[in-house]
């Protein structure tokens, strides 16, 4: 689908908190969603497209992902699904870019989701899932802030639960 | 098998089982998480970075995430750590403990070939939640086990089962109901044995009979389907006939308490003319009542396959492979397709090259007549065209030996493992070969064992490749195309005394796992003789530890990942160097005095345990003990 003359291109950008960002087709469009809407507004040149769920500093970073991931090939029709949820391995670049403070780990996860780079949400997610890998309850709560709001007699109730479980 | 996320949105988690109160208060929360007040304020513990940057919003936090999300990120988790989540708080717990996690997590099992308990149930729609993760957390905490390091044994207490002696051609029937096993006695009877109350829970005599040669769990009803055959004698034709009997053993109920006895049944019986070797039959279907046997036409020495289309009426196709019949070989395995509309038959010939053929199951019925015997009965052979005919080769994998390669190849054990098929999940076929590729001196032991394993994906029919010339032959490796192989040292065998000719590896297949004994050689330690010593005699004896060792072979789904079923040797490799592994581990703390009297094993990954046969002299009289090592 990408002509030559699309390789030159510049795409702009404008986030939730108005800013404008000017960057090549081909990194704009590693976004399914932005290359969606790059396909329906066609070549009527220079209209910037308006991404009101993300805001200009996970732009930033989200790009700089974009960035570093342009060539990379297209990615695997979705049957490569099954290997998604056995492996938990990130690559060395994606590990130290995801490196980020808890709320922009989320905010990255979101505006992943909302524009579609499957491959960006899968760093985002495996990221989160490895912070949970192997923790207890109590672990998890305190490493996301997360409030107990069980009371006592759920979480007997719970723990009970759980039990045959552990016991097996 | 691929998901949408939309769909995830539309289904929610409306199954989800929270406790009583959550319900009222939580009503709806998916959607109002944003103004959840209480989870957001709270300053970030974890975080020793100096102020995040600022954002519009309110900044998010984990269980803000949509559910959509959160469920992405909770399918890559274990089981362990999804029974954590769900003690976290409430909106964590709802979709901690919701169909569509379990239900993933079943499904997950199952395409790796983990079987979980079906009891009853032919789909997992039919499961209620409770039941559904209760089988999950099972079969995966089973597994978990295996593949802890040092995994310690939980239990196990001597089954004495007396003088009984076990076969050793036939496995130890388990996983049906774990409380019971099922034992083939050496050519004589199965013995059924209560674990709990350490009691013989019925026994049906085949005195005569010659072999339990196949067998087949059906968990709809309980049971267990087995092929009894044995050999005998036609006095009017001066003839020796082939009996077949199809047994079903029915299991009591998990749910009694009291100890029942086992019922065996006899569901028919069939004489054929030919003689045929017991190993060469095999069920294909309980709910079709079908199965088959292998044998050779004696004019030509072709392989013949006989498949009975409905045992309760014998009637039958007799096919004519128009392959050189070896035994053992030319039908290595057989099964339906996963449509139930073709037989897949994979052979091995003579110059050590594998096959896979289709014939259309239409065509098989087609050409069915009524079982006949005795002299005067003329079977009609037909020889049908394959509707797809595969040559396999390992050809993504280089430096691998084929088959070929290895001088007199001696197949032990062939366990194909047809992976249940259902919605969502290929119907992959996983064959294990456990063989001797350097027999040594009978007596003087061991020679090097290997294991192989491949899969085959039954649900995409081959498609010729343009550039084999052959429309029907293609030479690409459409299936198979994981291949593992293993080299076994030191591996401890038995031998039966009434056949001295034949050693057993004390091994044993269940699905992608395979335990055995092994034997390490210790250092040599003089040993005195005390005979000799006053003349400064010392002798010096070799001395062997042996140790139980276990290794669980890559999944099928790991190995089996585009849609034409070739995996990429680098492919492959990445997998197998993460979680997939082909590591050898010891399982730790089995008495020294079991190993070292062992002469029978029995793994049953299913049911996560191993069954050691230990048989000793007793004053004159031999018994056999039975030692059940459960790993979950």
């Amino acid at each position: 689908m990408s002509t030559t003359e699309d390789k030159t291109r510049k795409v702009k950008l404008v986030t939730s908190d108005n800013e404008e960002f000017e960057v090549d087709w081909e990194v704009a469009t590693r976004s399914v969603l932005i290359k969606h809407m790059l396909e329906d507004i066609g070549e009527s040149e220079e209209q910037a497209i308006p991404l009101p769920n993300v805001t200009a500093n996970v732009l930033k970073k989200v790009l700089e992902w974009c960035e570093h991931h342009r060539k990379d090939p297209e990615p695997a029709p979705e049957s490569s699904d099954d290997n998604r949820k056995r492996t938990l391995e990130i690559g060395d670049w994606d590990a130290k870019f995801i490196q980020v403070d808890q709320e922009m780990l989320f905010e990255i996860i979101l505006a992943a989701n909302y524009l579609d780079i499957k491959a960006l949400l899968d760093v985002g997610c495996k990221t989160v899932a490895n912070m949970i890998k192997g923790k207890q309850p109590e672990e998890i709560r305190k490493m996301f802030n997360i409030v107990n709001d069980f009371t006592p007699e759920e979480e007997a109730q719970i723990k009970k639960e759980n039990e045959w479980a552990e016991d097996r | 098998m691929p998901k949408p996320f939309g769909r995830w949105r539309r289904r929610r988690v409306e199954e989800a089982q929270p406790l009583p109160r959550v319900g009222k208060k939580h009503e709806g929360w998916e959607n109002d998480a944003d103004v959840s007040p209480k989870l957001i304020t709270l300053p970030n513990t974890i975080s020793s970075e100096p102020a995040p940057i600022q954002t519009s919003r309110n900044g998010t936090s984990f269980e803000q995430l949509p559910v959509e999300l959160l469920l992405r990120i909770f399918f890559t988790l274990d089981v362990v750590d999804i029974l954590s989540l769900s003690q976290v708080c409430r909106t964590i717990r709802n979709i901690a403990t919701s169909r569509t996690i379990w239900n993933e997590y079943a499904c997950n099992l199952l395409r790796r070939g983990r079987r979980i308990t079906l009891r009853g149930h032919t789909s997992l729609i039919d499961f209620s939640l409770d039941e559904l993760r209760r089988s999950v957390v099972q079969r995966a905490s089973a597994e978990r086990a295996w593949l802890q390091d040092g995994c310690k044994h939980k239990s196990s207490k001597p089954y004495k089962i007396g003088f009984w002696k076990l076969d050793h051609e036939a496995s130890i029937l388990q996983g049906v109901n774990p409380r019971y096993l099922l034992c083939p006695i050496g050519d004589e009877a199965l013995l059924g044995w209560d674990l709990r109350t350490d009691a013989q829970a019925g026994l049906h005599y085949y005195h005569a009979w010659g072999t339990l040669a196949a067998s087949m769990a059906d968990h709809a009803t309980d049971s267990i389907y087995c092929l009894k055959v044995r050999a005998v004698d036609d006095v009017d034709d001066e003839l020796v006939n082939t009996e077949i009997a199809v047994l079903k053993v029915t299991f009591p109920s998990s749910d009694v308490e009291e100890m029942q006895q086992l019922v065996f049944s006899e569901v028919c019986t069939l004489t054929l003319t030919m003689t045929f070797v017991s190993k060469d039959c095999q069920i294909l279907s309980v709910p079709h009542r079908m199965f088959c046997i292998a044998f050779a036409r004696i004019e030509t020495w072709t392989t013949i396959l006989q498949v009975v289309l409905d045992w309760s009426t014998g009637l039958s196709t007799y096919i004519d492979m128009g392959i050189t019949y070896i035994f053992g070989r030319s039908v290595i395995s057989a099964q339906l397709s996963a449509d139930n509309e073709n037989l897949i038959v994979h052979s091995g010939d003579e110059g050590g090259a594998q096959w896979v053929r289709w014939y259309s199951m239409a065509d098989i019925r087609a050409s069915a007549v009524p079982h006949g015997s005795g002299a005067t009965w003329d079977p009609v052979f037909v020889t049908p065209t394959p509707k797809h005919l595969s040559k396999l080769s390992w050809s993504s994998e280089p430096n691998v030996p084929t088959i070929a390669d290895v001088a007199e190849v001696k197949t032990v054990y062939v366990a194909g493992t047809r992976w249940p098929a259902m919605d969502g999940i290929a119907p992959i076929t996983s064959t294990t070969i456990l063989y001797d590729s350097v027999t040594g001196p009978v007596g003087g032991p061991k020679g090097l064992w290997t294991i192989s394993q491949y899969y085959d994906r039954t649900d995409i029919p081959p498609t010729p490749s343009p550039a084999s010339g052959s429309p029907d032959v293609d030479d690409g490796c459409w299936c198979a195309c994981a291949r593992n192989l293993l080299t076994l040292k030191d591996v401890a065998v038995s031998w039966d005394s009434s056949r001295p000719s034949s050693l057993f590896p004390i091994a044993s297949i269940s699905f992608s796992h395979v335990a055995w004994i092994a034997m390490e050689e210790e250092l040599a330690l003089p040993h005195v003789d005390f005979r000799l010593r006053k003349l400064g005699f010392i002798r010096f004896r070799r001395r062997y530890k042996r140790s139980l060792k276990i290794v669980t072979l890559p999944d099928p789904c790991a190995a089996l990942q585009d849609a034409t079923g070739r995996t990429s040797c680098e492919k492959r490799d990445r997998l197998t160097s993460g979680l997939l592994y082909k590591e050898v581990k010891t399982i730790e703390g089995i008495p020294k005095d079991v190993l070292n009297k062992a002469n029978r094993i029995e793994l049953d990954a299913m049911a996560g345990t191993i069954t050691i046969g230990t048989r000793e002299r007793k004053k004159k009289a031999w018994s056999t003990t039975l030692h059940v090592f459960r790993y979950s």
